[in-house]
């Protein structure tokens, strides 16, 4: 790991050197009373954080940042070159803890818990196993956790009291209690040996999995209802619930109006119902491909494949922006192309 | 609290973006092949960017005799030169196109439903 954590009374600063670094800080403030902020040298504010939150920076031209953040520690990982992280309270008072007792912390290697006595750690797993529990959902249980920290705390160093005074133990402690705390559950407890980086991922999307799974990655499939289409007269389709696709997709409808069009070569409007009427004859099956080729070019963000993206106009150039992972791209204009003439010529024509 | 997480970017190739964009270099060097609907069942389509530097009525030649269907170049104010093909023919303009060495196929775009 590389980086250093500085704490300043109720602030956190934590700066990373080089590339690549790792950056973990650990506080005892009460969860979801700050808001973390990430800047860097070049790039300026890079993206906010609450309690509780992954945050992942993705500046256009520099590689990702992660930040986790935790109930009580904070993780910058793979962050740029003189990256800032900034914490910041948020509610009034921090309650019962005293601010003296936050403490920075750098990373501490896995090993070093399986030296600790056997009686205390099955001591601790008893206590987290709860608190693991509870950190599935993060809002509502602050009180709760808190007490447990306490408990913990009080129970490993008899006497510390409420101001720390050893501030190097409790650390030890506290990171004793996140390691075991995954251990009873998996089949490579207890042993030595070291783990591969295939275990440790498929632990960590495990345990993401569990705790909170919209996180987990998994391809959360934008369903948009399908389009319903009716025809009117012979030459004429009627797009029904054009509306309520342009709403699911968050598109103005005029955007996705004039790309319909220009795709299917025809004309059209949108009726007093704001349904779209399109000249010509059109099965369901045509909205569809044609939307999908919407979504794919207009809504789509290339680095996550959500589709929470924001489509702004920058003078006279569309942008699209991604909401879950902060990527940008620019998205080609929507050109009508060559329309042939069709139907009867006029004499003068 | 569970234990750090890393987030491997996953199959994601940092520079694909790059790699289209440059072969895409401006949507001018598209050849985009637009179907049009006509009465009835009838439907026309429409060849549009191809190089200059191409003989338009040889190509227009081969596509009628390969297709057996008519068609001609049109004369447009902006696009130039356009040909039109009688018939839903996006399918074999394209495979045509590609396989005669005109275009390359990452530069055509297929429009229409």
């Amino acid at each position: 790991m590389v980086g250093t954590i500085s704490t300043i009374a109720e602030e956190f600063t934590a700066r990373t050197k080089s590339a690549l670094a790792t950056v973990r800080t650990k506080c005892l403030m009460a969860p979801s009373m700050v808001s973390i902020s990430v800047s860097s040298a070049t790039q300026g504010l890079l993206g906010r954080a609450t309690i509780g939150t992954t945050l992942l920076v993705a500046p256009n031209n520099t590689g990702p940042c992660w930040l986790r953040v935790y109930s009580n520690e904070i993780e910058l990982l793979m962050a740029e070159e003189d990256t800032t992280v900034e914490l910041k309270e948020e509610a009034l008072e921090i309650s019962t803890f005293d601010p003296t007792k936050k403490k920075k912390k750098k990373k501490v290697s896995i090993q070093d818990s399986t030296d600790e006595p056997v009686d205390k750690l099955v001591e601790k797993t008893e206590n987290l196993s709860v608190s693991d529990v509870s950190e599935s959902s993060f809002a509502g249980l602050k009180k709760k956790k808190k007490k447990q920290v306490e408990a913990i705390l009080s129970n490993d160093d008899a006497g510390a009291g409420e101001d720390g005074d050893d501030p190097i133990g409790d650390e030890e402690e506290g990171e004793g209690i996140v390691l075991q705390s995954q251990l009873p559950r998996y089949p490579w407890e207890g042993t030595d040996q070291d783990y591969v980086y295939e275990e440790l991922l498929g632990r960590v999307f495990s345990i993401l999995r569990e705790n909170n799974p919209e996180l987990a990655g998994d391809r959360r499939r934008t369903v948009m209802r399908p389009p319903q289409v009716l025809r009117e007269g012979t030459k004429k389709t009627v797009f029904v619930n054009f509306m309520d696709l342009c709403k699911t997709m968050h598109r103005q409808p005029e955007h996705v109006m004039t790309f319909l069009l220009a795709e299917m070569g025809t004309s059209g409007s949108l009726d007093g119902q704001q349904r779209l009427v399109v000249k010509g004859r059109f099965a369901p099956k045509n909205f569809e491909g044609i939307l999908r080729r919407y979504v794919n070019e207009y809504v789509i963000c290339n680095g996550c494949k959500s589709s929470d993206t924001i489509l702004s106009k920058e003078n006279r150039l569309f942008f699209l922006r991604c909401e879950q992972c902060g990527s940008g791209r620019s998205v080609a204009p929507i050109k009508a192309g060559f329309r042939a003439r069709v139907g009867r010529r006029n004499a003068g024509a | 609290m569970s234990d750090l997480d890393v987030q491997i970017p996953n199959a994601f190739d940092p520079f694909a973006e790059a790699n289209a964009e440059d072969s895409g270099a401006g949507t001018k060097e598209y050849v985009h092949i637009r179907v049009q609907q006509r009465n009835g069942r009838k439907s026309l389509t429409t060849v549009q960017g191809l190089k200059k530097e191409f003989s338009y009525n040889k190509i227009l030649k081969d596509l009628k005799k390969d297709f057996c269907c008519n068609g001609t170049v049109v004369q447009d104010p902006e696009l130039g030169q356009v040909i039109q093909l009688q018939g839903d023919q996006r399918k074999n303009v394209s495979t045509f196109l590609v396989q005669a060495g005109i275009v390359k196929k990452e530069h055509i775009k297929i429009h229409g439903f």
